[in-house]
């Protein structure tokens, strides 16, 4: 019989699109196994639709298919996610995992794109150098990433210029730039494209920030401000986190890289395959099995097998497959607390304009630029402005607490204030602890018969101390634009996800405190890679996604023998 | 209330007769129509709802149905007449008895449309009744709310825009300037123009 294939890629999400269509230029036969649809180029041109979008959630996995539990500690019993069910069904779809199809998560994804900061790589040797071992909250986790900011420059680059980034370049080479970010890492060249547009109360964000003394730049972003490659540019429709991208601006696996994939003729496309386990026999992965489109269970084999799916599925996956033979898979999850904070704007700003990336940011209080301060905050975040990308109904869910949401009074605010809400976020680093992690729940399974994964996640003080500390920094900005009426979302928040849970199957170079190597290799199974956020040993406060894609990068070079 | 406020020409699909007239009356509180005649009665979220939960939300039949029922009775004997026939400074009393921060959206609605407690029932029916008038109000018009763009022009939103140009982009743009526009808008021309 000849081999049909060399590799599987499981998930053509961020990391899973990268890794498949690298390979199949490479020569590599890879087959692609991907839960949602295979999306054509045009597929989104109508998309413009809140309700199909935001409020039923068209894109993304429901909980009905693929229940996650949460529960807040050891002893209780988890429920499927309080903040995510209900009779409304979903009506949060931001706080699920992300989008299933080609592109996964980036086909939704609001397109905020970091590199991470040099300390961000060796968190525990800043803290403890900084504030002594005692500081480090009790029960946590803290480890250095198993190499630096260096080792990945090159392919935070490659995302930049292969993908398609648009920004505005702080520091080249250590000379600091006009207009960019002063804290920015030291980059060799500067960004592709230049910055978005920006929806109208940016300005006044911007105007603010300067006078407080703070260094506003523009948000790099994953959004092609003109056309580049694949790319289109962004007509500022408004329609955008939480939604696809009609005229494919946004710079998605399904667009960057699932084309040239195809076209290398090494590439073949399974979707409505549901994964459901990893075969594998004395250390080494036969293959998958899956559920194809018509429910029937399939097998699939390959020399190497690529699990590229979201962090919790990659983890449910490895748990259901029986490969956790140090225990340390699920461990050490993470994930972004929001902060979001709202306000009202006295002129006309249009908050259904732009994409939420159309805006600018302040990178003075990150990481360990967090000033000495009586809160016990640690490790900082940056402040963005959301200025538009806001329409009416997901508007809606956002007022002042304490008002009435029904009645003449409710009407009349939101006819008066929808056209001139305001947003600004952080989003605090959440530090690993031993007692956050995900397993497998003993009660709830899915309609296939298999065990749903089990969160296990409080927030704890460092996290409602962070708030506290950025919710001040917020409302002297906001006082600063003017904005009389400003609330802040509930602290702790209602909700245990945010798109942004890493860590649960960490790198590192030790096999038996790790779950992977740098390049996702499992430690367990010598042809298995298991990519994507779950390796990352600590969660800066920046979005994930550049990083998760420059890894990607980095492992499909591996396979490769590139490396 | 009459008959083509809530089930347009398509008539109802789900709510008989009696049921849509309660859940008017209900809605019409939720977004009323004064001052501007731009409320839940001329935007049909009736029509909204009673699609929505013929379809996308069918788990949804059983709370719609007890809790209508449940609404009536209890008004009818706490007040002597079903909801529909309340002044409208009645029904706005009883609708804030049901409105209240506490009440439990994660249980299943199978689970509510069987619970005991019939104020416990009701206060979940409120919440999932606010909610779908507010989608009803705001939804693209193909979904059978927002008729004639009521919920958009009360809000000044312009709808599905294939883009923006700098110059709208501006502080203090009106954006009411801009004729509003539906996916049945987009669907049909398949062109745009970005605005540049």
């Amino acid at each position: 019989m000849t081999k049909a294939r060399d590799a599987i890629v499981v998930g053509l999400g961020a990391s899973g699109g990268i890794i498949a269509a690298e390979l199949a230029k490479s020569g590599v036969k890879v087959t692609a196994l991907e839960k949602g649809p295979h999306y054509s180029q045009d597929y989104f041109r109508e998309k413009h639709d809140e309700i199909r979008y935001y409020t039923r959630g068209a894109l993304v996995p429901h909980l009905s298919h693929n229940p996650i539990t949460w529960r807040e500690r050891d002893g209780e019993t988890a429920k499927i996610l309080p903040w995510a069910t209900g009779p409304l069904g979903t009506t949060e779809p931001l706080h699920l995992p992300p989008s299933i199809g080609t592109g996964g998560g980036t086909l939704h994804w609001g397109g905020a794109v970091w590199r991470h900061r040099k300390a961000d790589f060796h968190m525990r040797t800043s803290l403890i150098e900084r504030f002594g071992e005692a500081a480090l909250p009790e029960g946590n986790s803290i480890v250095d990433w198993p190499f630096g900011y260096d080792d990945l420059e090159a392919y935070y680059d490659r995302v930049e210029w292969e993908l398609g980034v648009s920004g505005q370049a702080g520091n080249i080479n250590g000379e600091l730039m006009p207009g960019g970010n002063p804290f920015e890492m030291p980059r060799k060249r500067g960004y592709p494209m230049p910055p978005l547009r920006s929806a109208a109360a940016n300005s006044r964000f911007v105007e603010a920030c300067r006078r407080l003394g703070l260094n506003p730049f523009p948000q790099a972003a994953a959004i092609a401000s003109q056309d580049y490659k694949n790319l289109k540019g962004c007509t500022y429709c408004g329609f955008c986190h939480g939604y696809p991208c009609h005229v494919n601006a946004k710079q998605t696996s399904h667009v960057t890289s699932v084309p040239d994939g195809l076209a290398s003729g090494n590439m073949e496309i399974i979707p409505f395959a549901r994964v459901v386990s990893v075969n594998h026999r004395g250390g080494r992965a036969k293959g998958v099995t899956y559920i194809d489109a018509l429910g029937r269970a399939q097998e699939l084999e390959a020399d190497i097998v690529v699990l590229a799916t979201y962090s919790l599925e990659n983890t449910r996956l490895l748990l259901v497959s029986g490969l956790n033979g140090n225990g340390q898979v699920g461990k050490h999850f993470m994930t972004h607390c929001f902060g979001w904070s709202t306000g009202v704007v006295p002129e006309f700003s249009n908050t259904f304009m732009g994409p939420l990336v159309g805006a600018h940011v302040v990178d003075d209080y990150t990481s360990e630029l967090i000033p000495d301060n009586e809160d016990g905050v640690l490790w900082g975040s940056p402040i963005t402005s959301f200025p538009g990308d806001t329409q009416p109904i997901e508007a809606s869910h956002n007022t002042p607490p304490g008002m009435r949401k029904w009645g003449a009074d409710y009407k009349k605010w939101f006819a008066d204030s929808y056209r001139r809400i305001f947003s600004m976020h952080t989003q605090t680093s959440s530090l690993p602890y031993e007692g956050g992690y995900c397993d497998l729940d003993p009660n709830v399974t899915d309609p296939y018969g298999q065990p749903a994964l089990r969160m296990t996640h409080e927030w704890k003080p460092h996290d409602i101390q962070s708030m506290a500390f950025f919710r001040r920094v917020k409302q002297n900005i906001a006082r600063e634009m003017g904005i009389k009426e400003f609330w802040e979302e509930p602290s702790p928040p209602p909700y245990h996800l945010s798109t942004h849970e890493v860590g649960t199957h960490r790198m590192g170079l030790d096999p038996k405190e790790s779950v992977v190597d740098p390049y996702g290799h499992s430690h367990e199974c010598e042809n298995l890679y298991v990519v994507g956020g779950g390796q990352f040993p600590t969660l800066p406060s920046y979005n994930p996604t550049m990083t998760i894609q420059a890894l990607a990068f980095m492992t499909a070079d591996r396979i490769a023998e590139r490396v | 209330m009459d008959k083509t406020r809530v089930g347009d020409a398509e008539g109802l699909m789900f709510f008989n007769m009696d049921e849509a007239r309660a859940l008017d009356a209900m809605t019409a509180r939720i977004v009323p129509s004064e001052p501007d005649g731009l409320g839940a009665r001329e935007a049909g979220v009736v029509a909204y709802i009673d699609r929505s939960v013929a379809g996308y939300f069918r788990d949804l039949q059983g709370i719609y149905r007890v809790g209508l029922q449940q609404l009536d009775d209890s008004c009818r004997a706490g007040r002597g007449r079903i909801f529909a026939d309340l002044l409208t400074a009645d029904q706005d009393d009883v609708l804030a008895s049901l409105d209240r921060a506490d009440t439990d959206l994660t249980m299943p609605a199978q689970a509510a449309a069987n619970a005991d407690g019939r104020d416990d029932l009701l206060a979940r029916f409120f919440a999932i009744v606010r909610e779908h008038t507010i989608q009803g109000m705001f939804c693209d018009p193909i979904y059978g709310g927002n008729r004639n763009f009521t919920g958009w022009k009360l809000i000044g939103f312009p709808g599905a825009q294939w883009g923006y140009s700098a110059d709208q982009m501006q502080e203090g743009f009106d954006a009411t300037t801009i004729p509003i526009l539906s996916l049945s808008d987009l669907q049909r021309t398949r062109t745009g123009s970005s605005n540049d």
